[in-house]
């Protein structure tokens, strides 16, 4: 992962964390967008020409889901609240990222690089909610388990169905409450969408040609 | 059970098709896709999109190729006839 991502996924962590005691921290998740406004001037160049143009057609895909999704939310529920904002933020940007990694790199990186960022994330939380606990060790094991199956399936395809299993696991829990809310559905995307993506893109014919 | 690949399913990149032998002529002139992408300065996915026609490079990289590759522009990317619209 380019020194970039890693800048600009701590500044969306440190943006979506900040904001819980000061709302005003939520303009760090602007960073975001810092490696494609960079590049924009000329200042960074840490991308070829390729990279650039996907980088920017995730850019304008990321717009176009923030406005659907503003629009859904505006039509649902008139009046907005903390957990609206918080999808409307971070699903544009989970898009962007998504977009961006599995159209630039092979196959196998990308099961890589979603699988180490979203267990190491998953992690994250469970140390941040917990501290060094019990309860740490038992929440952190579904990231690790992520991070497993991420090695795994970039050697034996196989093992890629494991993470449709997670994601039926995890659907499973979501669904079995009755209550349907904001938090919920964004919960849902944010953890069961890259799952998905990651089955599919595993089982994925291989760009590695001499 | 095996998917296309994914850019093949984001395709997106609009215009005509271009016939593209980057990959005749490099295998040709020797060379790995690793080695032609470390010349002409970029990742070697994207030669490797370039050479299967998935995404058109910038006059600028083209120019780089075909220098490489010590041959012309026209060698490497040609317009079909029936492109020409």
């Amino acid at each position: 992962m380019r020194k970039m991502g890693i800048v600009e996924l701590s500044f969306v962590i440190a943006g979506v964390l900040l904001s819980g005691l000061w709302s005003w921290a939520i303009l760090l998740c602007l960073g975001a967008f810092l490696g494609v406004l960079l590049r924009s001037f000329g200042v960074v160049r840490d991308m070829d020409e390729r990279e650039e143009y996907i980088d920017r057609l995730a850019t304008y895909f990321s717009l176009i889901v923030a406005m659907l999704l503003t629009m859904i939310f505006f039509a649902v529920y008139r009046k907005p609240n903390r957990d609206i904002f918080y999808a409307i933020i971070l699903v544009p940007l989970l898009v962007r990222s998504l977009i961006f990694v599995i159209m630039t790199y092979p196959r196998e990186s990308f099961v890589s690089i979603t699988t180490k960022v979203y267990g190491s994330l998953l992690i994250l939380f469970a140390l941040l909610s917990h501290g060094f606990s019990m309860s740490f060790v038992v929440e952190s094991l579904p990231g690790v388990a992520i991070i497993l199956m991420g090695i795994l399936a970039t050697r034996f395809k196989r093992w890629a169905v494991c993470f449709w299993v997670f994601a039926g696991i995890g659907l499973y829990f979501f669904m079995r409450s009755p209550i349907v809310s904001v938090a919920k559905v964004i919960s849902m995307v944010l953890l069961i969408v890259p799952l998905v993506l990651l089955g599919i893109t595993a089982f994925m014919r291989s760009d590695n040609v001499s | 059970m095996t998917f296309p690949c994914m850019s093949s399913i984001l395709y997106i990149q609009g215009g005509g098709k271009v016939r593209v032998n980057v990959r005749r002529v490099r295998r040709e002139r020797g060379l790995t896709q690793e080695e032609l992408a470390r010349k002409v300065g970029v990742s070697r996915q994207t030669i490797v999109n370039v050479e299967q026609g998935r995404y058109k490079p910038s006059i600028l990289l083209a120019l780089k190729i075909a220098r490489v590759l010590d041959t012309d522009v026209e060698t490497l990317f040609k317009l079909e006839e029936v492109d020409w619209r």
